[in-house]
């Protein structure tokens, strides 16, 4: 019971008999855009070594010729980063081969047929039968996906899902290479130059959107600020990052797939970092600004927590804390953690942890306790930590005291001493050598 | 009375970084010793049961990091220390050129009682080595100049010397605790100005 999908009206960059002219035309179309396959990797020849289980022969052989490949292409072009990137395929492949043959037990052994394919980025992994009934539509033609008796593929990455029969002429790359290779988040609000600079053609697969008909209409994208088609635009919605950024605006608004899958796989990356994008945001948020105390807070125990055996013992770090960039590196954010933020859980989470943390310093921990500080200024019996509210750290010699007697002071009395003795040593030596 | 009670020494070991603190330390407690260096993190602390006198005590250990970088954890475990002892490499002659600021920076940030009277101990490591950069009279002569601090030259290498030092760095410990202890005891004679005394006397002696 194949369902009858709607054909696709343009030719794909991927067809499947790819001749020069189609594959050599659209790459260029969009020579500055590295979102397509250059034309050489579209011949037939390479992407056969991924797209049917290839002998370790076959794939030597398709090594070998991607690196001719690559060595023929410019330096710096996105083509070669496509051919670098598919060299790095083969060769996991052919090591994959290479297990297999050893190891009867491989899993490639044990699959009866073609089961994983790479196709531009996606790591798509063929889906058993019978699964799920929930319904589920190809990313690529967007037809349902009877799962039953369809053979479907799933990117391991992106979740891009796809029916066997769209394998060989998916156009959207994966949203893992994206985000990668991007690093970021788009950062202004919802970029829109309008359907002219986009000749009046769907961003992703460059169909004609005409603006007069009513059976098919332009939907913007808010995280590109470009326009889709319906196909490649569902109408789904998600949080904008840049919103956050500049509005503190948590309200979700339409985006097209591929900024859904793009969002949904970074949104616990740590890719944003408010200190550098818009810093007055912490004085305008209050819980952000407590989130930023407390992450800085738990940064400073983690340095004790570290290097210390007893906390290591216990494995008090990986215990307490599920998100390590959370304490690991505290300017950063991900989109997760700001929602959480926005929801207030964040910061009583954060707060859980600095009790543990703090616990452990200050009272339970005879070795950390030690390697607390006393206020040289004061002389008090109080011991201070670098992360304490009132403490302040000297930038030369790490000394700590209150923040209220350091302040009192013209210098560290630490590095006064240090300067001291440095002199009398000189003095000392210009003796030595009178002598 | 004092005796009865469990006794805890804290002792502290200082100097410059490879110059065998943590070798020192592992061959008095563990009996081990390796030629592998590996640069203390911050501080750290061992404990050994030992007797003093017919005592037992135990001795808290903190072994320290001589690397600079690694100083900016702090060092509130000085507060509290019952001795100090100072470590130099008999090899390196800057080892042993350190060792007055090694005690002054202690003595500001333990902060003791009395700083003139605060017993150190002098190790002068590694004489199983040659050649030899400071001799032993010029260690002894330091040591008389700072009011005769007992001098140890040790081997945490062929465990030479390392008892013994410990033995006495412990005895040492112990009399500096029992004086501090003596200290409060000077005044026995307590003045108590509680309302309890107070009442008394308005009640039955008012002199009206």
């Amino acid at each position: 019971m194949m369902t009858s999908q709607v054909e696709d009206p343009i030719p794909r960059a991927l067809a499947s008999t790819p001749s020069s002219s189609t594959s050599g035309c659209l790459s260029g179309d969009d020579t500055s855009e590295d979102r397509l396959l250059p034309s050489s990797l579209a011949a037939e020849e390479l992407q056969l070594a991924l797209n049917k289980e290839a002998g370790e022969e076959e794939l030597q052989k398709a090594i070998s010729r991607c690196k001719e490949l690559v060595l023929e292409c410019d330096q710096c072009t996105p083509e070669r980063k496509w051919l670098v990137r598919h060299l790095i395929e083969l060769r996991l492949r052919l090591q994959e081969c290479k297990e297999a043959l050893e190891d009867p037990e491989h899993p490639r052994n044990k699959s009866s047929g073609v089961s994983n394919r790479t196709v531009r980025g996606h790591h798509l992994v063929l889906q058993p039968l019978l699964r799920s009934t929930s319904s589920r539509y190809c990313d690529h033609c967007t037809g349902a996906i009877w799962s039953v008796v369809q053979a479907w593929y799933q990117c391991d990455d992106c979740g891009y899902s796809c029916h066997h029969k769209c394998l060989s002429s998916i156009l959207r790359e994966c949203a893992h290479v994206t985000a990668s290779e991007r690093g970021g988040y788009e950062l202004d609000i919802c970029p829109e130059l309008g359907l002219s600079s986009q000749k009046y053609m769907c961003a992703e697969c460059k169909t004609n959107i005409p603006i007069d008909s009513t059976w098919s209409e332009a939907r913007k994208c808010d995280y590109t600020g470009l326009y889709y088609c319906s196909a490649c635009h569902w109408g789904s919605s998600a949080v904008i990052p840049a919103r956050i950024i500049h509005n503190w605006d948590f309200g979700p608004q339409p985006v097209c797939q591929a900024s859904l899958q793009l969002l949904r796989i970074t949104a616990t990356r740590p890719l944003i970092n408010i200190e550098k994008l818009n810093p007055r945001l912490f004085t305008l948020v209050h819980e952000l600004n407590l989130v930023r105390r407390l992450r800085n807070e738990l940064n400073g125990m983690r340095k004790y927590l570290l290097v210390c055996r007893n906390a290591n013992e216990d494995h008090l770090l990986w215990k307490s804390v599920d998100i390590p960039h959370l304490i690991d590196t505290p300017g950063l954010y991900s989109l997760q953690d700001l929602l959480d933020t926005f929801s207030a859980e964040l910061p009583s989470k954060l707060h859980n942890i600095a009790h543990i943390f703090s616990q452990h310093i200050k009272v339970l921990c005879e070795v950390c306790k030690g390697r607390g500080h006393i206020c040289e200024v004061c002389s008090n019996e109080e011991v201070l930590f670098p992360f304490d509210a009132n403490a302040v750290t000297c930038t030369s010699c790490n000394a700590v005291f209150h923040k209220s007697c350091f302040s009192r002071k013209k210098n560290c009395p630490k590095c006064q001493r240090l300067q001291q003795r440095k002199e009398q040593e000189v003095l000392v030596n210009k003796n030595d050598d009178d002598e | 009375m004092a005796t009865r009670k469990k006794v805890l020494l804290k002792v502290i070991i200082l100097g410059d970084s490879g110059v065998g603190k943590t070798s020192l330390m592992n061959q008095y407690v563990n009996k081990k010793f390796s030629n592998q260096y590996k640069a203390t993190i911050g501080a750290d602390f061992l404990t050994k049961e030992v007797i003093v006198d017919d005592r037992i005590v135990t001795m808290q250990i903190w072994d320290t990091a001589g690397q600079e970088r690694f100083q900016s954890l702090g060092v509130a475990f000085y507060r509290g220390a019952d001795c100090c002892v100072l470590v130099f490499d008999v090899t390196a002659p800057n080892t042993f050129k350190s060792l007055d600021s090694w005690r002054d920076e202690f003595l500001i940030q333990a902060s003791p009682r009395e700083p003139e009277n605060f017993p150190f101990v002098l190790l002068g490591n590694k004489v199983d080595l040659e050649p030899r950069a400071i001799s032993s009279k010029r260690a002894q002569q330091w040591c008389q100049s700072k009011n005769g601090i007992p001098y140890f030259e040790t081997s945490a290498k062929e465990a030479l010397n390392v008892e013994q030092a410990f033995q006495s760095i412990a005895r040492n410990a112990l009399t500096q605790q029992n004086q501090t202890v003596d200290l409060y005891n000077e005044f026995p004679d307590q003045i108590k100005l509680t309302n309890t005394t107070n009442r008394n006397s308005n009640g039955d002696s008012c002199a009206c």
